[in-house]
């Protein structure tokens, strides 16, 4: 995936046909954190506990709504624009943070289904089939991720 | 018309016991973002640029001391307001807790 241009809606990345169906498989996991993180550590007590239920009922119905608009944005017309020897893929402005929270959302829950490794490097040399998937899913959508940002601050 | 030199007698000072601190009153809340090994670094300080609006310097403190020393305290907030910030962060996928400020 590399920056081609910025239109007056955004930006163009260019992807080999390769990286688009890498893409559509890790935008196709979205949404794979299904909870939340214990808002508090060592907090205890009735509002703790209600904070906790707001924020588990507030990020399932975020990553509903987001897994939503995820299917529309990706059947926009023009969304996806091939030539002969790559795909360009179209960001608009205003959705490239939307973006950097599902690409994240799909890195950091690749990595909870594999248990939270401290070690990536131990998790990359596991050789079962489910394994491989996750700490796939997890390379690419980092892949996709530095790539936006990195191109933020060039 | 001159001073005249009368005693002044004070009001007796007494020690309200139920008298609190504001931060008594209202209990505070530390938001804190704790370390992990999935997020990069540059999103981290992404993330705390957006949702703080803190300026790239700033926001790549914080993020170092996440990354060294295994969590910063981003801020000190109502629980209405701790609330948000980790609902915010959470929402990034990082690692974001509210802790009573005792």
């Amino acid at each position: 995936m590399k920056f081609l241009r910025t239109t007056d809606q955004g930006r163009v990345y260019a992807l080999q046909p390769a990286e688009l169906q890498m893409l559509l498989v890790v935008l196709g996991s979205f949404p794979l954190l299904n909870d939340s993180q214990a808002v508090s550590k060592s907090g205890d007590g009735e509002q703790l506990a209600e904070a906790q239920q707001l924020l588990e009922e507030a990020l399932a119905e975020r990553r509903q709504v987001m897994r939503h608009e995820l299917e529309q944005w990706m059947q926009t017309p023009g969304r996806f624009s091939r030539t002969a020897r790559k795909i360009e893929w179209q960001i608009e402005n205003d959705r490239r943070e939307w973006l950097l929270q599902i690409l994240n959302d799909v890195r950091v829950g690749a990595w909870r289904e594999l248990g939270s490794p401290e070690s990536l490097e131990a998790a990359r040399e596991r050789s079962d089939e489910q394994s491989g998937r996750h700490v796939a899913l997890m390379e690419l959508a980092g892949m996709f991720q530095m790539t936006l940002l990195l191109e933020d601050e060039s | 018309m001159a001073a005249t030199d009368e005693p002044l007698v004070l009001p007796e000072v007494t020690h309200d016991e139920d008298t609190k601190s504001r931060d008594e009153l209202e209990p505070g809340f530390l938001v804190i973002c704790w370390n992990d090994p999935v997020n990069f670094t540059q999103y981290v300080t992404h993330v705390f640029q957006q949702v703080f609006g803190w300026p790239k310097e700033k926001a790549e403190k914080h993020m170092l001391e996440v990354h060294e020393k295994g969590r910063s305290v981003l801020t000190r907030e109502s629980l209405e307001r701790a609330e948000h910030y980790v609902h915010q962060l959470q929402g990034y996928a990082l690692h974001a807790t509210m802790e009573p400020d005792r």
